[in-house]
């Protein structure tokens, strides 16, 4: 073929494809546009609210995209049985009437159905909701696939129809003129409206307020085409009365969008506070809540919830922690969450930052001068590196300009993190912090890492094995890095001793590990956050619970066997010595959070307590040691199969069906 | 046959889509942006594919196919190993982004042609086979993407997946020899050639894959700069 051939062939297209656009036709060729547009920002909505309720936006993204597809199929099917005869303008007004209603209900119909789950899920019917859950959503992006599938089909038929001319049929391939021109355009639309969604609309609206809002595009294009082939006949007046109650119903949940949103904001996070037997409780929310904070930005929903259940933790923390020394009565404890997942409780955040901001500083011996931080939007890690003088700059980086701006302007936040993001020592650099590690030159003494759990595949990138031989060149060679390991903190109950062996039926260690060793890490050293079992003050603050817990115990057989009073006593007394030990143990084992330091292997590690005068909360000479008191499982030779890789992830762990149990 | 065939095309070039998608995010970052990006350009030049099947690319449907079996085999095959090493040459994230979504608007048109073409060798004998062809098509679009999430990326790896997807096509490419009687005379020189490169084509395939995990540990230094 020559040159002169494919330039000829070429022309031949583009005047074929400038021959093919009708110019009476500009009203229908815009409908199709939109529509398509349209279409595609449901389909993306569902998905979207699928993975905030559910993790794995990988997952939702492509099964969502297969079922629309899948619909559009099988709308393709049925559209030719459609309008024979009362026309095809006539079947898409309905289409469109049908599609502008699930536009404004899809995101309440996903977020029902996870209401429903945790409602099953509450009354061990876990599986029963799952199948609800996910069958509401998948049904519901199916029905607009196929409503989707109909348009097109109809679309065409209406353009033949104007054109007066019966079947246009092209000799060559049999395809109509129509499908071609109308199909390019439905494509073109398609691209503008996934473009708009992650662009334009997700970060600065809330996805109700998306949907509510598109739909009006679907009613105005209803609208046109009932009204060019209207005529007064009972089904055209109905259709017309059904516009006019979808509009009334999007502009009034476009004037409630706040209180629809709180709804279901509360519906997710506080869901335990009312899970009675009775169908009230799947729809209700208590008034006396207090409201969700929301800030969205590109990347992620930062939620700020409110702690509305008294806990046993607030009663044990004060034991623990000398923060609550000074406070007679507990504030209300707030969660950070960003995407749903859980990243903080405010009120023994700083047990977790503690141990890792200061532990492997104190297993060096000596504290690093450049350090750098990665993740850590709420300031409350740099606020504790800040305590140290020694350091003398912190390179902070984060990918979310709207997380910082929370941290410092939140007052929950702003209050804990004492405005670390505003010190002269620190620098924050807004990018991703994988591309900063792979790009940049700089080493330093000490690099904190400190990202949400691996709970997505694209979380999985920053726990991955090209992720951590990026890490391991920025490092000094007697510096160190230290990551939070979500999943090792596994541990079983203390023996004898308080010592604690490490549970691997569900640990991600393996994973960890193994990535770590294939990225080439020298050292990999894990440590545990583990406060003290035997604490007198934490027994003797859980005691009285325990003992009102014990109440109807009083009459049990022991009690009644018991001859005198003294003895009585003696059996309560031992009773309550087991409750309060168990207590304990469980919430102190809930509070166990795995990190792990890597080094290069000359990095010396001293399992030494030093005090280097800093003021430390939690963190004591105890604490330090039993840090390092979990023995983890090695092997010399790496096992590929757990390596979490770019090309092959191996997080998340979890089932990548479970849906998100907030909190 | 058709109602075999489109669905397998249809699985593959959805999953070459994704695997690129997957690709852009972990070299760019930005999930959400790359997924609804990928969508949009696939569905978009699907359609521009689909318009190019008209004169003489719709006179000879099975020599086109072949081609365009050949074409998507080859750069669907390469198109990681493609990327892995543009990064490896130092390319700035923009000719790298450019590159990439090139790649995906290039195995969309090839794949949106691949559909009238099938259908025209189908119309043939059967007029108004459109819609049923089309359906198929969104239902293998739709196992492709379950695929994908479920088994391909977890399991397999993005590499093998590529690999895995393009001996799929290459070997749809070798099936049409049944085709050789829809073939018109004056373009009948091209019908063997063809097979044989898509032979060549597929056998390459074949032994990338069975070497696939030192190619993939080859494409990571590359990646890491060792």
């Amino acid at each position: 073929m020559t040159t002169a051939n494919i330039s000829g062939m070429l022309k031949e297209y583009r005047s074929e494809f400038l021959a093919q656009f009708d110019g009476s036709k500009w009203p229908l060729y815009f409908s199709t546009f939109l529509l398509a547009a349209c279409s595609i920002l449901y389909e993306l909505l569902i998905a979207h609210a699928l993975s905030l309720l559910a993790a794995n936006t990988v997952v939702w993204y492509s099964v969502t995209v297969g079922l629309f597809l899948l619909g559009m199929g099988l709308g393709s099917f049925v559209s030719d049985y459609l309008g024979k005869k009362n026309g095809p303008k006539n079947s898409l007004v309905t289409v469109e009437l049908l599609l502008s209603l699930l536009g404004i209900l899809a995101v309440p119909i996903v977020h029902f159905g996870h209401t429903i789950y945790l409602y099953a899920y509450v009354w061990n019917y876990g599986g029963l909701g799952i199948v609800a859950f996910y069958g509401s959503a998948f049904l519901t992006t199916l029905i607009i696939g196929f409503l989707t599938g109909i348009e097109l089909p109809l679309l065409m038929r209406i353009h033949d129809e104007e054109d007066a001319a019966v079947e246009e049929v092209n000799e060559n391939d049999g395809i109509r003129a129509s499908a071609s021109t109308l199909l390019g355009i439905d494509y073109l639309g398609s691209l503008i409206g996934a473009l708009a969604f992650p662009m334009v609309l997700l970060p600065h609206f809330e996805l109700l307020t998306i949907g509510f809002t598109v739909c009006f595009i679907n009613i105005a294009v209803a609208t046109f085409f009932l009204a060019s082939a209207f005529r007064p006949r009972f089904l055209h007046v109905c259709k017309g009365a059904v516009t006019a109650a979808l509009v009334l119903l999007s502009v009034t949940a476009i004037i409630g969008r706040k209180d629809i949103e709180q709804y279901f904001l509360k519906r997710f996070y506080y869901y335990y506070t009312d899970m009675t037997d009775s169908f009230s409780a799947l729809f209700k929310v208590r008034d006396d809540l207090p409201d969700i904070f929301r800030a969205s930005s590109p990347y992620q929903k930062i939620d700020i919830v409110t702690e509305v259940m008294p806990q046993m933790t607030d009663v044990l923390l004060p034991a623990y922690s000398s923060k609550f020394d000074a406070r007679t009565s507990f504030s209300p404890g707030h969660y950070l969450l960003l995407n749903g997942d859980y990243q903080l409780h405010t009120n023994y955040e700083e047990i977790y930052h503690e141990f890792f901001a200061h532990v492997p500083i104190i297993a060096s011996g000596h504290v690093p001068k450049e350090v750098l931080v990665m993740g850590g939007g709420d300031g409350f890690l740099v606020r504790e590196l800040l305590k140290y003088d020694e350091i003398e700059h912190i390179t902070h980086i984060d990918l979310d300009p709207t997380l910082i701006d929370t941290s410092n302007s939140h007052k929950v936040l702003l209050d804990l993190n004492e405005g670390a993001f505003l010190d002269d020592r620190v620098d924050t650099t807004f990018t991703d912090g994988y591309q900063y590690v792979r790009n940049t030159d700089k080493k330093f003494d000490a690099v904190y890492i400190d990202f949400p759990a691996p709970a997505d595949y694209n979380l999985a990138k920053l726990y991955s094995r090209e992720f951590f031989t990026f890490v391991k060149r920025r490092i000094k060679d007697d510096g160190f890095g230290v990551f939070d390991a979500t999943g090792i903190g596994f541990l079983f109950e203390p023996n004898e001793q308080g010592n604690q062996r490490v549970d691997m039926s569900y640990n991600d260690w393996p994973q960890y590990y193994h990535t770590l060793k294939a990225a080439g890490v020298e050292q990999i050293v894990p440590y545990i956050t583990t406060l003290d079992f035997e604490n007198l003050r934490a027994k003797e603050a859980i005691r009285k619970i325990a003992l009102r817990q014990l109440v109807p115990e009083l009459t049990s057989d022991l009690i009644q066997e018991a001859e005198t009073n003294a003895e009585k006593r003696a059996v309560l007394n031992a009773l309550a010595r087991t409750a309060v030990d168990s207590i304990i143990k469980e919430h102190v084992m809930s509070l166990q959070q795995g990190f792990i330091i890597l080094a290069h292997e000359d990095k010396e590690f001293s399992k030494e307590y030093i005090d280097f005068g800093t003021d430390l909360h939690v963190l004591d000479e105890g604490g330090f040691k039993r840090a390092f008191q979990p023995k983890y499982p090695r092997t010399e030779e790496i096992k590929e199969e757990a390596v979490n890789s770019i090309m092959r992830p191996t997080f998340p762990t979890t089932p990548l069906f479970e849906p998100r149990v907030p909190l | 046959m058709i109602y075999i065939l489109t669905p397998l095309l249809a699985f593959c070039s959805v999953i070459y889509e994704l695997l690129l998608g997957q690709t852009l995010s972990a070299f760019l970052g930005n999930t959400v942006l790359r997924y609804s990006v990928t969508i949009g350009l696939y569905m978009l030049s699907m359609g521009i594919g689909a318009f190019f099947v008209r004169g003489v690319v719709s006179k000879n449907p099975v020599i086109s196919l072949q081609v365009v079996e050949i074409l998507l085999s080859i750069i669907g095959g390469a198109s990681l190993i493609f990327l892995f090493f543009l990064d490896w040459l130092g390319s700035p994230l923009l000719l790298f982004s450019l590159v990439a979504h090139s790649l995906i608007i290039i195995i969309g048109i090839l794949t949106g042609a691949e559909i009238p073409l099938l259908m025209i060798i189908q119309s043939r004998a059967k007029k108004n086979s459109e819609s049923k062809v089309l359906g198929v098509d969104y239902i293998g679009a739709f196992i492709g993407t379950i695929a994908f999430a479920f088994y391909f990326y977890p399991h397999a790896g993005l590499l093998e997946t590529s690999l895995f997807v393009a001996l799929v096509n290459a070997f749809i490419g070798l099936v049409l020899i049944g085709q050789e009687h829809n073939v018109t005379p004056e373009s009948h020189r091209y019908f063997n050639p063809l097979l044989v490169g898509q032979g060549a084509v597929l056998l390459l395939l074949g032994y990338a894959l069975f070497e696939s995990s030192s190619l993939n540990e080859f494409l990571l230094q590359l990646y890491l700069r060792v």
